[in-house]
């Protein structure tokens, strides 16, 4: 259950952007997140933990909104670029195991979405 | 009703990340080293501790901190082997955070330490996916397992230096197919060094010790460099 931990930094910066830009109870339509493919999330579980520490604060009511990125990896040694099987390291076109990770680990609060 | 919105950009892992920039700034200033030991429940981890203090500990002094405690003998098996145990209380969480073993750390005496060793909570999904400022994740499966553990904790295997397979004088008794579990892991990790060890008969444990002392070399050799 790392997603409550996880959960409860998006949170904090939420209220604390709130406060900042002084937005009332009930102006947070969402809070967008990006999750790389790679990162063992369980999304019902990030969404109860947002909805469970949101309760009873400026954000309450707000959506959780989370775009997964897919893994994509580079070949150095043919050359080849594209979205992977999360769990394969090596590239398909030539299965070298010479490759890096483009996309794929990302945890990053986007934006806040109010009205 | 107008919308609109607010733009942040904040990588969640940030303050994490942070604290585990700290813990190697302050090991690189002493030559500490630093593994972080993670598996399931029972795999074997305070075993593999036990033969590597036992082998080591007379030349390198090492610290233990210990995340996960498989059974209440755990902790005194290690006492009896002298050495400094800390306990971390990671108040029920699924991992260990870096800020906490930050805090761990900065309490040992660190002119006298020169691993330490982490024993991360039981489980292979969460721990692997906080960096806890160490130099290798090291990834212990014991024959008691499936072989298909890899694959389906494939972030684990990714971000290891090394892996273990533990508890191979089981695998007689077992219908684990050694072979299969091994080209799992490569699947997820081509370049993984792997480990087939039994702690309690000493098959096996030589290379992984020869893979401990380097880590211990290496950091001696970069101590001081930044
Ligand atoms: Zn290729």
């Amino acid at each position: 259950m790392h997603e409550l931990s996880l959960c409860k930094t998006i949170v904090d910066t939420v209220l604390e952007q709130m406060k900042k830009h002084d937005l009332p109870r009930g102006s947070l339509l969402s809070t967008k997140i990006d999750v790389g493919a790679m990162r063992q999330i369980v999304y019902e579980q990030m969404q109860f933990a947002y909805e469970v520490l949101t309760k009873n604060t400026i954000a309450a009511g707000s959506e959780l909104d989370i775009t997964v990125l897919p893994v994509i990896i580079k070949c150095n040694s043919c050359g080849w670029k594209g979205e992977t099987d999360t769990i394969m390291a090596y590239c398909p076109e030539c299965f070298s195991v010479d490759t890096i990770m483009l996309q794929g680990k990302e945890l990053t609060l986007e934006k806040l979405e109010v009205r | 009703m107008s919308t609109g919105e607010i733009k942040i950009y904040k990588d969640l892992m940030g303050e994490n990340d942070k604290w585990a920039g700290n813990i190697r700034k302050m090991r690189r200033e002493n030559g500490i080293s630093m593994i972080n030991i993670i598996g399931s429940p029972g795999c074997g981890k305070t075993a593999l501790l036990e033969s590597m203090i036992k082998k080591l500990g007379e030349v390198s002094n090492f610290a233990v901190l210990e995340g996960d405690v498989e059974t209440t003998n755990d902790a005194v098996r290690l006492k009896a082997l002298d050495i400094e145990v800390s306990q971390l209380i990671s108040g029920g969480a699924c991992h260990l955070e870096a800020k906490l073993v930050h805090n761990a750390i900065s309490d040992l005496d660190l002119e006298k330490i020169d691993m330490v060793i982490v024993e991360n909570v039981g489980n292979l999904v969460c721990p692997a996916e906080f960096d806890i400022g160490e130099d290798a994740k090291v990834a212990v499966l014991s024959v008691t397992e499936g072989e298909d553990k890899p694959v389906k904790y494939p972030l684990l295997f990714q971000e290891a230096k090394c892996s273990v397979v533990s508890k191979m004088d089981l695998l007689e008794h077992l219908d684990f197919d050694i072979e299969k579990c091994i080209s799992n892991i490569k699947k997820v990790n081509p370049r993984l060094p792997i480990f087939k060890l039994a702690s309690l008969t000493g098959e096996g444990v030589d290379d992984w010790i020869a893979w401990v002392q380097e880590q211990l070399e290496n950091a001696k050799k970069s101590s001081g460099s930044s």
